[in-house]
């Protein structure tokens, strides 16, 4: 009974809330750890400067279907460098999130990748779907 | 200028000290930003191989420069300095400047910056061979300078590091920032070098505390 009472838990808290919108899904899962991440690192490296600031915007208005059945939108990050106003910098991250599972991925390279791979974890580029609409060979989703 | 060489000295081995602790995170499971940013590449492994030879070189070739200069270590320990220097001279012909040439192809900035680095591995290189050749040879005056040129390039891990926190205070551009915090350490250093041993000779010197042996072997 506490075992199939903490799998429900599990299962809960996993699982995406009614009240979460692909942008605070992107916010939730890849901006806020990578924010949290960056404050916590040295500034004495020649790794790009933290930015000081990010936002997001949906590229999509409604959600795309992939060619598994899945439902995504794409989305686009913001950041802006330097101290005071700084300079913001267009498309610094992109990729796309499914909200009816929670999960956020990016373009890293030719692929993409779970949103992890930011956050310094080794993550295999995704199945050849993710992100892309049923039927089209080109990449939709910062593409 | 005895002032301004120690605190100099000291900066360096500040600087290699934080840099030393900031590359830890390079043997963790977690990967930082700066391979975060760089990846994906060709042979993968291959570069962070190269990555991770490169800094436990460079944590064991700057201090070792730095323990180098140290006039009581010539005074007292002549064959320490010796050791010391055949150890640090292998590190840096057999595994800063290959790993860090490799590394040079795919830096940050690309062309200008992948010089940038060629050059100065090319610096550290030719003059830590004629370094140990001059050593061999007995001719310390010529030894210190191209030893010098070593530590100066190799300072240049510090210095970089250093403008580029400074450039991003300023609101910099980051890549116009990356080349200048590069191009200007490498062409200073071995500018500075050379200044340096120039003003020695020039300007009248304090009788030296060292044994007439090694008299002009220390800095």
């Amino acid at each position: 009974m506490p075992c199939r009472l903490a799998l429900l838990v599990f299962l809960l808290a996993s699982a995406p809330r009614a009240s979460e919108t692909p942008e605070s899904l992107v916010q939730e899962k890849l901006l806020a750890p990578l924010a949290a991440r960056e404050k916590a690192r040295s500034s004495y490296s020649r790794a790009r400067p933290p930015a000081a600031e990010r936002r997001v915007r949906m590229l999509d208005a409604a959600p795309i279907a992939d060619a598994k059945g899945g439902a995504f939108v794409g989305f686009a990050v913001d950041a802006r460098y330097g101290r005071g106003a700084g300079r913001w910098q267009e498309d610094v991250i992109t990729g796309c999130v499914y909200a009816g599972t929670g999960e956020v991925y990016l373009r890293y390279g030719d692929a993409f990748r779970a949103a992890g791979v930011l956050l310094g974890k080794t993550i295999p580029p995704a199945a050849s779907h993710v992100c892309r609409a049923a039927g089209a060979n080109a990449v939709v989703a910062g593409g | 200028m005895r002032l301004i060489r120690s605190a100099w000295l000291t900066a360096l081995a500040l600087g290699s000290t934080v840099i030393t602790a900031g590359s830890l995170e390079y043997f963790k499971a977690d990967l930082p930003e700066f391979v975060i940013e760089k990846l994906p590449l060709p042979w993968e492994a291959v570069w962070l191989g190269a990555l991770k030879i490169h800094v436990a070189a460079a944590a064991l070739a700057l201090p070792g420069c730095l323990v180098l200069l140290s006039k009581t270590a010539l005074q007292r320990a002549p064959r320490f300095h010796r050791w010391a220097g055949r150890a640090t001279a292998a590190v840096v012909l057999l595994a800063l400047v290959p790993s860090g040439s490799y590394l040079a192809l795919f830096a940050k900035g690309g062309l200008p910056s992948s010089a940038g680095f060629l050059v100065s591995g090319a610096i550290a290189a030719a003059t830590m061979v004629q370094a140990v050749r001059e050593a061999r040879a007995r001719r310390f005056e010529a030894h210190r300078r191209y030893a010098l040129h070593v530590l100066g390039q190799l300072s240049v891990a510090v210095t970089s590091r250093a403008m580029l926190f400074g450039f991003d205070a300023l609101a910099f551009d980051p890549e116009r920032a990356y080349l200048i915090a590069l191009w200007l350490p490498v062409v200073a250093s071995a500018l500075a070098v050379e200044l340096v041993l120039w003003r020695k000779h020039a300007l009248p010197s304090r009788p030296s505390r060292l044994p007439a042996r090694f008299r002009s072997a220390s800095v």
